[in-house]
């Protein structure tokens, strides 16, 4: 069967990497291009559930392992930059739902490395892949939809405080999601929702 | 409308459309974002109306036709959003727990055929659709062609479309055509 010229263009788009003009060629493009339009989503299904199953896809690591030198260094630049602590007495404001189109993130969405899944204890840490031009990241785990901690640093991991780590409960399933910054404030990349349960 | 009337074959095609236009609006709109069916429902209802009034005369096809209406209509929807958002911020919109479910279900069809592969697929696997990095990227730390890499990557994918089933990839079903 011969191949359509515009079938080169689907991992560019998946990418992000095309400029807004071909973009919008190619989506024209798929909407009247059953076979493109098949091979796009099948590939976007592809590299979601990638991203779900995270590196233990590729390597044999069911859960991140922070270096102990490295908890103390993070715990110490995580105080140091401030970091927001909350607590269910004085529970932070979770992130507004934003959509002006500054806040449109064009591009590969930031890939979580975990923790994901069932741990068999709370997670040392968030750890992620760094993403280029970030100038810092914004972390928020919520449990139900309610931000339970959030916290900012210019890392690829973060290190979860004891006091946070002490809260979560067995059995209850919470949700993670990193945000990248450019340094003048610019979101440039958001990862998916990830979940992780601790226990059974 | 019975199916005898010369509009029920245009309104069958453009409900063929619904898989082409939702997926494009879960892109624009954000995966879990709750509204993404209310809104390709809205295309669809606006390109059969659109149709009925005469609107479409037939100079673009059908395709590009309601691509225009769905792009307008997400353009809309986000300015409106903004707008709305200034006054009363939502959290962000996050997947229900049958969706987490379903997703760590995924993840671990896709861990156990993933690691069946060989590790050159694997790798290609890794650094172009995990990593996300550029075709010429993938290719300068694998040692191949960019032709190569789409050919590799392409293998890779047939493998584990073999390996997982047409029903582990939702979005192209029935898109479209």
């Amino acid at each position: 069967m011969a191949k359509c010229v515009f079938e080169d263009r689907i991992g560019a788009y998946l990418k992000g990497e095309l400029p807004p003009e071909e973009e919008a060629r190619f989506e024209e493009h798929y909407f009247n291009c059953p076979a493109c339009f098949r091979e796009t989503a099948e590939r976007s299904d592809l590299e979601e559930a990638l991203r779900s199953a995270g590196e233990a896809a590729f390597r044999a690591r069911p859960q991140v392992r922070l270096r102990p030198g490295w908890v103390y260094a993070a715990a110490a630049a995580v105080a140091a930059a401030a970091v927001i602590l909350s607590l269910p007495s004085s529970p932070p404001k979770p992130s507004p739902f934003q959509f002006p189109a500054d806040e449109i993130v064009r591009g590969p969405e930031l890939a979580v490395v975990g923790p994901a899944g069932t741990l068999a204890a709370p997670p040392e840490g968030l750890e992620w892949r760094p993403v280029a031009g970030a100038a810092v990241y914004r972390l928020a785990l919520t449990f139900e939809g309610e931000a339970i901690w959030t916290a900012e640093t210019a890392d690829q991991t973060i290190a979860l405080p004891a006091e946070v780590r002490s809260r979560l409960v067995e059995g209850r399933t919470y949700v993670w999601r990193v945000r990248a910054y450019a340094a003048e404030g610019r979101r440039i990349g958001v990862s998916e929702p990830t979940a992780f349960r601790v226990g059974r | 409308m019975s199916p005898d009337d010369p509009g029920h074959d245009l309104d069958e095609a453009i409900a063929g459309f619904r898989t082409v236009v939702g997926y494009k609006v879960r892109r624009a709109l954000g995966a879990w974002n709750p509204e993404w069916e209310d809104v390709t429902n809205e295309i669809l209802a606006q390109a059969v109306a659109k149709v009925r009034s005469g609107e479409f005369r037939g100079e673009s096809s059908i395709g590009t036709f309601i691509f225009t209406i769905t792009r307008r209509r997400i353009a809309d929807y986000i300015r409106d959003k903004s707008r709305v958002l200034r006054h009363a911020p939502e959290p962000p919109p996050s997947p229900g727990p049958e969706a987490l479910a379903d997703r760590q279900e995924r993840a671990r069809r896709l861990t156990a055929a993933v690691r069946k592969l060989k590790p050159k697929y694997r790798d290609i696997l890794y650094l172009y659709h995990f990593q996300g990095l550029s075709r010429e990227e993938t290719a300068r730390k694998l040692g191949l062609t960019p032709i190569q890499v789409s050919d590799r990557a392409s293998y890779a994918r047939k493998l584990l479309r073999r390996l997982l089933g047409p029903s582990f990839f939702p979005s192209g079903k029935a898109g479209g055509d």
